[in-house]
């Protein structure tokens, strides 16, 4: 049996413990440590995404007990493309916490939480058990909420606050749609309950399909339900921020679509379900752009810019949903190329914002002015960032788009990604222009005492906004991982047929 | 019978606690309204996983009925989930009211968009 679904797992659970442990004995290897475990589990990431993209899906039954007795794990090639983000976002992390110079109590205890974090987002990734997500689902909020809350100013616990009851409702429905399809199916084993959903009382998959939107849109940040994010990213800090946006964000997208075409069979059962995501997606991306346009703090653009990406991505969703069949794939690939593009941009802007906010001491925009001159590097892999994010020609933000913009079968929503697109121009050009003011404010604050010169950090952002550039310009090669990823999605006999084989077993 | 008796006393146990979280102003009753949704999850829980007449499935043991004993392994989960969001709650909650002096949500909106 190959071990790499439950490693996945494992590796960054006990290297948070490891973390603990050094940060205890010799907290001045703490980031070593941090480091390493961050490249273990990274590594682990990366062989397990190689296995489930080139051959058929992974399937590992914990203690060797087979579903529905046991809980199962198991790696597709759609699940691959996701395990691949989280490698990137979990050494990229630990690579730019290194420089980060802070030395206060939780800042010490964040580095085992984000390993945590990524342990939980891997296992929602890889489990094919219904209570399991659930499960990993609280541990992620938990542990977001502690890396929300880490900074010692008290305004970071509200907001965590505000959070955690988000984030109570949000994991209450779920466990009501998981209830519900137990109730209905006498089992909580996602290839089990794709078997019985057709056959469901249609009351019971409404119900269950409504709870689980409504779960993952307050995750995800689906207007209305997206009060909590922009408040939460501002007090969680621009580090925290991108992680929870550009990786946490995406692993409940992947949950939500994995929950509604595999063991909800949504595009055959509920396929009106679909127009609702549409709506739902130009609601996102015009009310997340306009609310980015007249904000006048980095941090809280940056997350009202997240939410109108996650409706660029339901775009995509809910095209492949309503066309249904095997012609879906291009649909469900263009969402995952925004999904993969947005990752790289949004890390990338919100890590080399933090070096221009930690300059000025102040995340208000226009107290940033002139700021460019203080941090070339930062402001370079910023703006590259806002380039691709924008969806200017060649970068890979353009291709994505594009590509969103072809899938669809009306002309309203390829309107609404060119006013969105129209929109995000305006704010961060309106930004750039801030930032590269030539009459810097006389009485610029003294540079904080920490992280002075991070070279590394540097490096990090600037290889992420090239990475989003020139994605677009590789779209032949981008192209094939995402056709593969989206059969994955689509073609659930990769899915279901080796639990069905482990079964029999 | 006693099954959807169960289910309607878990929902109206569910409505009171989703009522007072979305109503209630102070990060303490909050607290309480968090700890009453998740008693109905259990009670909910124990509820599908009942069966009239239904023997525990102990190994070796002959019935004409067993009881699934995976609810009540959710339902156990589901406990030990939900005391870890309710302790982070509450430790949430003394360090507001240890700065702010206050459990007022409302009020602690105000204060915190004045400090940024």
């Amino acid at each position: 049996m190959n071990h790499l679904p439950v490693l996945v797992v494992v590796i960054p659970v006990a290297g948070a413990f490891l973390i603990s442990l050094v940060d205890t004995v010799r907290p001045a290897f703490k980031s070593t440590a941090a480091l390493l475990v961050a490249t273990a589990h990274s590594t682990t990431l990366v062989a397990a995404a190689y296995r489930g993209m080139t051959g058929p899906a992974l399937l590992y039954s914990v203690g060797e007990w087979i579903a529905p007795v046991g809980i199962s794990l198991m790696v597709d090639s759609f699940s691959a493309f996701f395990l691949l983000l989280l490698a990137i976002g979990h050494l990229a992390s630990a690579l730019v916490r290194i420089e980060s110079g802070d030395r206060s109590e939780w800042a010490r205890k964040s580095a085992a939480l984000i390993a945590l974090f990524f342990a939980a987002l891997s296992g929602i990734t890889v489990t094919a058990d219904l209570f399991n997500l659930f499960i990993f689902v609280e541990l992620a909020t938990v542990c977001s909420i502690g890396l929300i809350a880490r900074k010692r100013h008290p305004g970071s616990a509200v907001a965590g606050f505000v959070a955690l009851m988000a984030a109570t409702i949000s994991g209450a429905l779920l466990l009501f749609a998981v209830l519900v399809l137990y109730v209905a199916t006498g089992t909580v084993a996602m290839p089990l309950v794709a078997q019985a959903a057709p056959d469901l009382p249609a009351h019971l998959h409404g119900m269950a399909t409504a709870a689980i939107i409504v779960s993952f849109g307050i995750k995800i940040g689906l207007v209305p339900m997206h009060f909590w994010q922009p408040r939460t990213y501002h007090a969680a800090g621009t580090t925290v921020a991108a992680i929870l946006s550009a990786f946490g964000l995406k692993i409940h997208v992947y949950a939500l679509l994995r929950l509604l075409w595999f063991p909800l069979q949504a595009p055959v059962v509920l396929p009106g379900v679909y127009s609702i995501l549409l709506v739902m997606g130009m609601v996102n991306i015009l009310t997340g752009h306009s609310m980015a346009m007249i904000e006048r703090n980095l941090v809280r653009m940056l997350a009202f810019s997240s939410i109108a990406h996650v409706g660029y991505i339901l775009l995509g969703v809910a095209a492949a949903g309503r066309i249904g069949g095997s012609a879906a794939v291009y649909a469900v690939a263009a969402a995952l190329f925004h999904t993969g593009m947005h990752t790289l941009m949004k890390s990338a802007l919100f890590w080399s914002g933090h070096r221009l906010i930690h300059l000025s001491r102040s995340s208000r925009i226009m107290d940033l002015g002139g700021i460019a001159w203080r941090a070339p590097g930062s402001i370079i892999a910023f703006s590259l960032a806002a380039l691709a994010i924008i969806g200017i020609p060649p970068t890979g933000g353009f291709a994505s788009k594009w590509f969103v913009a072809m899938a669809q079968q009306a002309l309203l929503p390829v309107l609404v990604i060119g006013a969105g697109t129209v929109i995000s121009l305006v704010y961060y050009g309106r930004f750039f222009l801030i930032a590269t003011r030539r009459d810097p404010p006389d009485s610029f604050p003294a540079p904080h005492p920490l992280s002075l010169r991070p070279r590394l950090q540097t490096a990090v952002v600037l290889a992420l906004a090239v990475a989003a550039v020139m994605a677009g310009t590789r779209d032949v090669q981008v192209r094939s991982l995402l056709l593969r990823a989206a059969e994955g999605l689509v073609d659930q006999a990769d899915f279901v047929g080796p639990a069905l084989i482990g079964r029999g077993r | 019978m006693m099954q959807t008796a169960a289910y309607l006393t878990a929902a109206g146990v569910f409505a009171i606690g989703l009522y007072g979280m979305l109503t209630q102003r102070d990060m303490i009753k909050i607290c309480i309204s968090i700890s009453i949704m998740d008693s109905s999850f259990v009670m909910a829980l124990v509820a599908a996983a009942y069966v009239p007449g239904g023997a525990a499935p102990i190994a070796g043991f002959e019935a004409l009925r067993f009881v699934d004993p995976l609810p009540h392994a959710l339902a156990l989960t589901a406990i030990v989930i939900g005391a870890g969001i309710l302790a982070i709650a509450l430790a949430l909650t003394v360090a507001v009211y240890r700065h702010y002096g206050t459990t007022d949500i409302a009020r602690l909106f105000i204060a915190t968009r004045e400090d940024s």
